[in-house]
C-alpha cells in the first residue's frame, strides 16, 4: 500500500514537471520548489551526519586532551570564517578561504600535471612508436593512420587555443595577429573540437531521452497499477 | 583689433605685417588702394554695382549688354526726360548728381520701369533694395573673415575690451547687473549692425517668396558673409558655453530670449546666435598642475580612454527579432516523441540484442572481472547526480551483475549528497539476495581530496601520533579493483589524475553517462583507466555479450525511436532556420 502511494505522489510530481513541457506554470514551480527544499534539507542533514559529527564532533566528545589539541585547528578555522561574516573582521574570514583555495589549487595542480598533462603527451608520442604499429598484423597502417590523426589533432587544438602576446621596444604588450601557419592549423584544431563538442552534444541528449524513458515508464507503470493492469 | 585681410588670397594678417603671411603679397599698398577705392564710391551703389560687374551674374550681364546694343529711349517730349504725371522715376528726386553719373543701361533700365511696371520695374525694385544690403556689404568688406570682424567690434568698443582680464573676472564676481549692463551696450550695438539686416533679409524672403532673381541677390550677400560666419561657428560656440551669463540676469534673459527668437529662422540665423554670445570675454583657465605619470598608469589611461572611446563609438543597430510563438509545434513535437515513446515500451515486444563486436574498453574491463579473485575487495565510488540515475542504472547493471559475487567484500563511497540513497537503490537491486559484504565509507564533498586520500599510498610516513580518526579512513593500496560511476567528465577526471599519479598500479574502471565518455577515452588510450563503458548504447552491447537480459531490453526499442525522431527534428530544425534566414536576409551564414 506504501508503494502505491508514494507511486502516486511520484506520479503527481512527475506530471507537474513535464507539464513545463506546455511553459511555465504553476504546478510546475510547486513540484521545482519542492525538490529545491528537499535538496536543501538532505544536503544540510548530510554534512551534520556525514561530516561535522564523525570527523568534528565525535572526536571531541570522546577523545583525550591531545586530540582536543588537534582539534584546535579546526576549531579556529570555523571561528575565522565565522568572524568573517562580520564587516569589521571581514578580513580574518579570508584566512580560512584562502588556506582551502590554496589546497585545492595545489592538490589540481599536481593532479592536472601528473595525471594528465605528463600522460596524455607521453601517449601522444608512444603512438609513433613502430613496436605498437606492428603488434597486430595486417593493421599497422591504421595505427600509423590513427597516430597520425592524434597529432594533427594535438597540434590543430593547442595551436587554436594559442594567444600569443608581443612585447615591443616601448614595454608596451601587444597582440598581433597570429602566424600564418598558426592559423591554418588552428582551423584544422577547430575542426577537431566541433567533432568532439558535436558527440559530447549527442551524448547529453542520449541522456536526457533515457531520464525521459524512464519517467514515461514510471508513470506507465503507476497508471496500470492503479487501473488494475499492472 | 582687426588685422588686415590680403587681397590675393583673403587671408588674416596682423596689422603691422606689410607683407601676407600666406602668400607674400603686398599688404599696405592694396589696403590703402582698397581704402581710397572705398573712400571714392560714388554716392550711387548701382555704380558701385557696375564697378563690380565682374561679380554680377550672368542674367544682370546679359540686362546691361541688351541695354547696350539697344537705341536709348528717347522720352516723349524732348531731350528732357519728362517723368509722366504721378509717377516718378526711382530716386531721381533725392539724388540728382547721382543721375548724372548713371550709365545709360541703367538709365534704360530704368525708363522702361517707369513704361513697365510689372516687368523691369519690379526688377529695379529689387534692385534698389538690394542697394541696402550693399551698402551694408561696403562697410563690411573690410571683414571678410568673421573673426576680423568681430575684432572690429571690439574695436569700437575699446574701453570695455581694454579691461583687464582681473577686472572683468571681478565684475563677474561682484554682480551680475554691471556686466550685463556692459554686454547689454555691447549686445545692442551688435544687434544695431546685424538685426536690422535680418529683419530685412526675413521681410525679403517672405514678401518675394518664389522670385528666382531676388533669391539669388540674397544668395549673394549670403554668399559673401555666411559661408565664412559659419566656418567660424564651432570655435564660436565654444566660447559661448564658456561665457554664457549666469542665469538670473534679467537682461542676459533678455538677450537670450531674442536669440531663440532668431533661432527659430534658417542657419544663418543660428549663426546669429552664436554670433552675440562669442564677444564675452573668456575666463582663463587655471592651467592643471604637473604631475608625474608611470607608464603603468600612462598604459591605464590610455586604456581607459580607448575603452571610453569605444563604449562612444558608433555602432550598427541590432535589429531585435521577436521571437515567433513556437509553443504549439513545441506541443507537437513533445507530444509525439512521448506517443512514440509509449508506443515502443507498451505496445512492441522486448528487443532481441544481436551481438555486436566489441570494443577494446569493454573486452578489457570484462577481461579484468574474470580475473578477479572470487574473494576481492573492491571500491565502489557513485559520484553522479539524481538526474542521472535512470541512465547510470542501465550502464552500471550490467556490469555489476558480474562483479559482485558472493564472498567478494564491497566499499562505497560517495561523493554527490545523493550518493546514498543511489547506491543503495542500485545496489539492492543487483546485490541484495546475494551474500556481498558492504563497506559504507560515507560521503566526502571534494572529489579531489578525496581521492587525494585514497591514491596515498605510504601511510606509514604520514602517521601522526594522536591525530583523531574517523574511522572512515581507507587506503585504494587495500583494493584489487576500483570502479568509478560518474556522470560528468570533470568528476571523474579528478579520480583519473590523482589515482593514475599516485597509485598507477591499481586498476581503475569506469562507469559513465553518455555524456561523459567521449571525453575521457583519451584516458583509456592512454593506458590510465583498465576498461570503461559509457551510455545506454555501450551498455547493450556489453549486455548482450553477456546474455542479454534486464532493463535495458525494455527501453532499448524506446531509446532507439527517440534517437531517430531527435535526429530528425534537429535535421529539420537546421534546415528551417537556414531557409528562415534565407528569407529573411538579416542574418548570414
Amino acid at each position: 500500500m506504501n508503494d502505491l502511494i508514494w507511486g502516486v505522489v511520484g506520479l503527481l510530481l512527475t506530471i507537474m514537471i513535464l507539464s513545463y513541457l506546455i511553459g511555465d506554470n504553476v504546478f510546475f514551480r510547486f513540484a521545482a520548489h519542492i525538490f529545491i527544499g528537499l535538496t536543501a534539507g538532505f544536503v544540510a542533514v548530510m554534512l551534520i551526519n556525514q561530516i561535522l559529527i564523525p570527523y568534528f564532533v565525535t572526536p571531541i566528545v570522546t577523545g583525550g586532551w591531545q586530540q582536543w589539541l588537534w582539534m584546535l585547528i579546526p576549531l579556529g578555522l570555523i571561528l575565522l570564517l565565522v568572524m568573517g561574516q562580520w564587516s569589521k573582521f571581514a578580513s580574518a574570514g579570508s584566512i580560512p578561504l584562502a588556506y582551502l583555495a590554496g589546497l585545492t589549487a595545489a592538490v589540481a595542480v599536481g593532479g592536472a600535471v601528473f595525471g594528465t598533462l605528463i600522460p596524455q603527451a607521453r601517449a601522444v608520442i608512444e603512438a609513433f612508436d613502430p613496436a605498437g604499429w606492428y603488434a597486430v598484423p595486417g593493421r599497422s597502417w591504421l595505427r600509423v593512420m590513427d597516430a597520425l590523426v592524434m597529432l594533427v589533432g594535438v597540434i590543430g587544438t593547442l595551436s587554436y587555443f594559442h594567444f600569443g602576446k608581443r612585447r615591443s621596444t616601448d614595454d608596451v604588450v601587444e597582440s598581433p595577429d597570429p602566424p600564418r601557419l598558426m592559423r591554418a592549423l588552428g582551423k584544422i584544431g577547430q575542426v577537431f573540437i566541433g567533432i568532439t563538442l558535436g558527440a559530447v552534444f549527442a551524448s547529453v541528449f542520449s541522456s536526457a531521452l533515457i531520464a525521459l524513458i524512464d519517467r514515461v515508464l514510471f508513470v506507465g507503470e503507476i497508471i496500470l497499477k492503479l487501473i488494475g493492469g499492472g | 583689433m582687426a588685422g588686415l585681410i590680403c587681397p590675393e588670397c583673403g587671408a588674416e594678417n596682423p596689422v603691422e605685417a606689410e607683407r601676407c603671411q600666406e602668400c607674400g603679397a603686398p599688404l599696405i599698398e592694396k589696403s590703402q588702394r582698397v581704402d581710397e577705392q572705398l573712400a571714392g564710391l560714388p554716392e550711387d551703389p548701382l555704380d558701385f554695382l557696375a564697378q563690380a560687374d565682374d561679380d554680377l551674374p550672368g542674367l544682370l550681364h546679359a540686362l546691361k549688354h541688351e541695354d547696350d546694343q539697344a537705341p536709348l529711349t528717347e522720352p516723349p517730349g524732348g531731350e528732357e526726360s519728362v517723368p509722366p504725371e504721378g509717377d516718378e522715376p526711382v530716386d531721381s528726386s533725392e539724388e540728382p548728381e547721382a543721375e548724372e553719373t548713371l550709365p545709360e543701361w541703367l538709365i534704360r533700365v530704368r525708363q522702361r520701369a517707369q513704361e513697365e511696371e510689372d516687368s523691369v520695374g519690379e526688377v529695379t525694385q529689387k534692385l534698389v533694395v538690394a542697394q541696402d544690403h550693399l551698402k551694408e556689404d561696403i562697410s563690411t568688406s573690410q571683414h571678410e573673415n568673421f573673426s576680423s570682424w568681430i575684432e572690429g567690434i571690439r574695436e569700437e568698443d575699446g574701453a570695455k575690451e581694454s579691461e583687464p582680464a582681473e577686472e572683468t573676472a571681478k565684475k563677474t564676481e561682484t554682480g551680475a547687473e554691471e556686466g550685463s549692463s556692459e554686454d547689454k551696450d555691447w549686445l545692442v550695438k551688435i544687434r544695431k549692425m546685424e538685426g536690422k539686416f535680418i529683419e530685412e533679409t526675413d521681410q525679403e524672403i517672405k514678401d518675394t517668396d518664389g522670385d528666382s532673381l531676388l533669391q539669388w541677390l540674397v544668395a549673394l550677400e549670403e554668399g559673401t558673409e555666411q559661408p565664412e560666419a559659419l566656418d567660424e561657428t564651432p570655435e564660436l560656440v565654444d566660447e559661448a558655453s564658456v561665457d554664457l551669463p549666469a542665469e538670473g540676469d534679467d537682461a542676459d534673459e533678455d538677450h537670450i530670449q531674442q536669440s531663440e527668437a532668431v533661432l527659430k529662422g534658417d542657419e544663418l540665423e543660428v549663426t546669429q546666435l552664436t554670433m552675440v554670445a562669442a564677444p564675452t570675454p573668456p575666463v582663463e583657465q587655471p592651467e592643471p598642475p604637473l604631475v608625474d605619470v608611470t607608464r603603468s598608469e600612462q598604459q591605464q589611461a590610455d586604456q581607459l580612454t580607448a575603452t571610453i572611446a569605444d563604449e562612444k563609438a558608433a555602432r550598427a543597430v541590432v535589429k531585435s527579432r521577436k521571437a515567433k510563438s513556437t509553443w504549439a509545434i513545441r506541443l507537437i513535437v513533445d507530444v509525439v516523441l512521448i506517443g512514440s515513446v509509449v508506443f515502443s515500451l507498451f505496445f512492441r515486444e522486448p528487443a532481441v540484442l544481436p551481438v555486436a563486436p566489441m570494443p577494446s574498453q569493454h573486452e578489457d574491463m570484462i577481461s579484468w572481472i574474470e580475473e578477479l579473485p572470487a574473494d576481492a575487495r573492491l571500491l565502489l565510488v557513485f559520484d553522479y547526480q539524481a538526474a542521472y540515475a535512470a541512465e547510470m542504472a542501465l550502464v552500471a547493471e550490467p556490469v555489476l551483475e558480474e562483479v559482485i559475487h558472493p564472498g567478494r567484500q564491497l566499499s562505497v563511497l560517495y561523493t554527490s549528497p545523493m550518493g546514498e540513497l543511489l547506491s543503495r537503490a542500485l545496489l539492492s537491486e543487483i546485490g541484495a539476495d546475494r551474500d556481498v559484504l558492504t563497506d559504507d565509507l560515507g560521503y566526502h564533498p571534494f572529489s579531489a581530496f578525496t581521492a587525494y586520500q585514497a591514491g596515498i599510498s605510504a601511510p606509514a610516513a604520514w602517521v601522526i601520533p594522536s591525530l583523531p580518526k574517523s574511522g572512515r579512513t581507507f587506503l585504494a593500496d587495500d583494493y584489487e579493483g576500483i570502479i568509478l560511476l560518474s556522470d560528468t567528465f570533470e568528476g571523474a577526471r579528478v579520480w583519473i589524475d590523482q589515482l593514475s599519479a599516485l597509485m598507477p598500479g591499481t586498476p581503475l574502471n569506469l562507469i559513465l553517462s553518455a555524456q561523459a565518455g567521449p571525453m575521457l577515452m583519451p584516458y583509456y588510450d592512454s593506458g590510465q583507466v583498465s576498461g570503461m563503458i559509457s551510455g545506454v548504447g555501450e551498455a547493450r552491447n556489453f549486455s548482450a555479450a553477456e546474455g542479454g537480459s534486464g532493463a535495458i531490453l525494455i527501453r532499448w526499442r524506446a531509446y532507439q525511436t527517440g534517437i531517430l525522431l531527435m535526429v530528425t527534428l534537429i535535421v529539420t530544425g537546421i534546415l528551417f532556420s537556414s531557409s528562415q534566414v534565407d528569407d529573411d536576409g538579416e542574418v548570414n551564414a
